[in-house]
């Protein structure tokens, strides 16, 4: 029994250490990095500007400062973005009072999901700008920046004109556009993780309000 | 550490059989929830509470409890109540799924009425499906209207 209580001891000991270890440990950078002298150069998404529900312009400029979600949706879409808005929406109740976190859905499909459709949408499902954002513009332009985040490149399925196939990844972005994190957005758990993230990001951003 | 063994030996079986009996194997219409999971689920999700303003929930309906022909319609023809004259999206309304056949939509509305409206027994049978079917037989229309569109789109 002494064995017994020894290993108990030794793996909460290890278990606690490892949490405090992830707690502290700052969210990765990913992307491509580069190396300029001393200093390492992060990937960042420099540059974006599309319309929202309210028609007002958002870009990269102007979400610096923001932590944000992103995901590609759009209103017809028979398959994956109902649980992906589902999920989206847990989010936007989450942090409904934090001015810090911004949410982003880009419609793939602008030639039916214009803005008055977009704001009627944004209306029923009960949610508003700029908390959340659903972004219009040209579709070459909302094509050309999925693969920004990283995400594969949404493209349409010729055999079937009313599916597009489209990844239903949710990207987190920190303030000054880094990408920090993301997940698949179809599942709950992994959604709840990324709000860890969120919170790891939200810290991160208070700590360095104080130097 | 041996005894301790012995002593998780009937935990870990009774822990097993009530998960089991819990997941699928207590199941009574597993055709119905697989048509569920692989057809409806996307919208009114795999709990059924659906996504609040786009897609209603199924969970605990009394209108639907009353008048139980609306599932079976909505499956075969669809639901139109949210389309608006000279509204051309077609984004908040419900395609119908006509390949289904009368067993697969019974099945289905069985599986509704056991898991979200927490009905007993299935009150649906094939016979009783193709009688409610006829009250919602002028949906058709309406279904190959937009459907039509949708394609020309
Ligand atoms: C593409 C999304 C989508 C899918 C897939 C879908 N539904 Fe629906 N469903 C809707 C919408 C939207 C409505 C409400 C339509 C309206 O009010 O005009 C609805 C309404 C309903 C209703 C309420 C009917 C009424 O009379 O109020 C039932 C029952 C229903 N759906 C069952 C199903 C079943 C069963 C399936 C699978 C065979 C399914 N739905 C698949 C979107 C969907």
């Amino acid at each position: 029994m002494r064995v017994l209580y020894r290993l108990v001891l030794f793996i909460s000991v290890t278990v606690l250490m490892a949490c405090q270890f992830s707690k502290t440990e700052p969210l990765p950078y990913l992307g491509p990095h580069r190396q300029v002298g001393d200093s390492t150069v992060y990937y960042r998404v420099d540059s974006f500007a599309f319309f929202n529900q309210d028609s007002q312009l958002v870009t990269a400029e102007s979400l610096r400062g923001k932590v944000y979600v992103v995901d590609f949706f759009f209103i017809s879409c028979p398959t994956i973005c109902p649980v992906m808005t589902k999920h989206m929406k847990e989010l936007y109740n989450l942090y409904k009072s934090d001015p810090r976190v911004v949410l982003l859905s880009f419609t793939l499909d602008p030639r039916h999901d214009t803005i008055p459709r977009l704001k009627r949408y944004a209306h029923k499902l009960g949610v508003s700008a700029p908390k959340w954002n659903f972004l219009y513009g040209k579709k070459e332009d909302i094509y050309a920046t999925a693969p920004k985040f990283l995400i594969s490149a949404a493209q349409e399925d010729d055999t079937d004109p009313l599916t597009i196939i489209h990844s239903g990844k949710f990207v987190l972005v920190d303030g000054e556009g880094h990408l920090r994190s993301y997940c698949d957005g179809t599942s709950k758990e992994e959604v709840y993780r990324l709000a860890e993230d969120i919170d790891r990001l939200l810290d991160e951003m208070t700590n360095e309000g104080h130097e | 550490m041996k005894g301790m063994n012995n002593q998780l030996g009937p935990i870990v079986l009774s822990i097993s059989l009530i998960l089991a009996f819990f997941t699928g194997c207590g199941e009574r219409y597993p055709q119905g929830k697989a048509l569920y999971e692989a057809q409806c689920a996307w919208c009114h999700m795999s709990d059924g509470t659906g996504l609040e303003g786009i897609y209603p929930s199924l969970v605990d309906r009394e209108d639907l409890r009353q008048q139980l022909w609306r599932i079976p319609c909505a499956i075969r023809y669809g639901v139109y109540d949210s389309l608006r004259v000279g509204d051309d999206t077609f984004s908040l309304v419900m395609m119908g799924f006509p390949e289904l056949t009368d067993a697969e939509v019974s099945n289905i509305s069985n599986y509704i009425a056991l898991s979200f409206l927490k009905l007993q027994e299935g009150p649906y049978n094939e016979r009783a499906v193709v009688e409610m079917l006829k009250r919602c037989r002028s949906r058709e229309d309406t279904f190959r209207l937009l459907k039509s569109k949708l394609q020309s789109q």
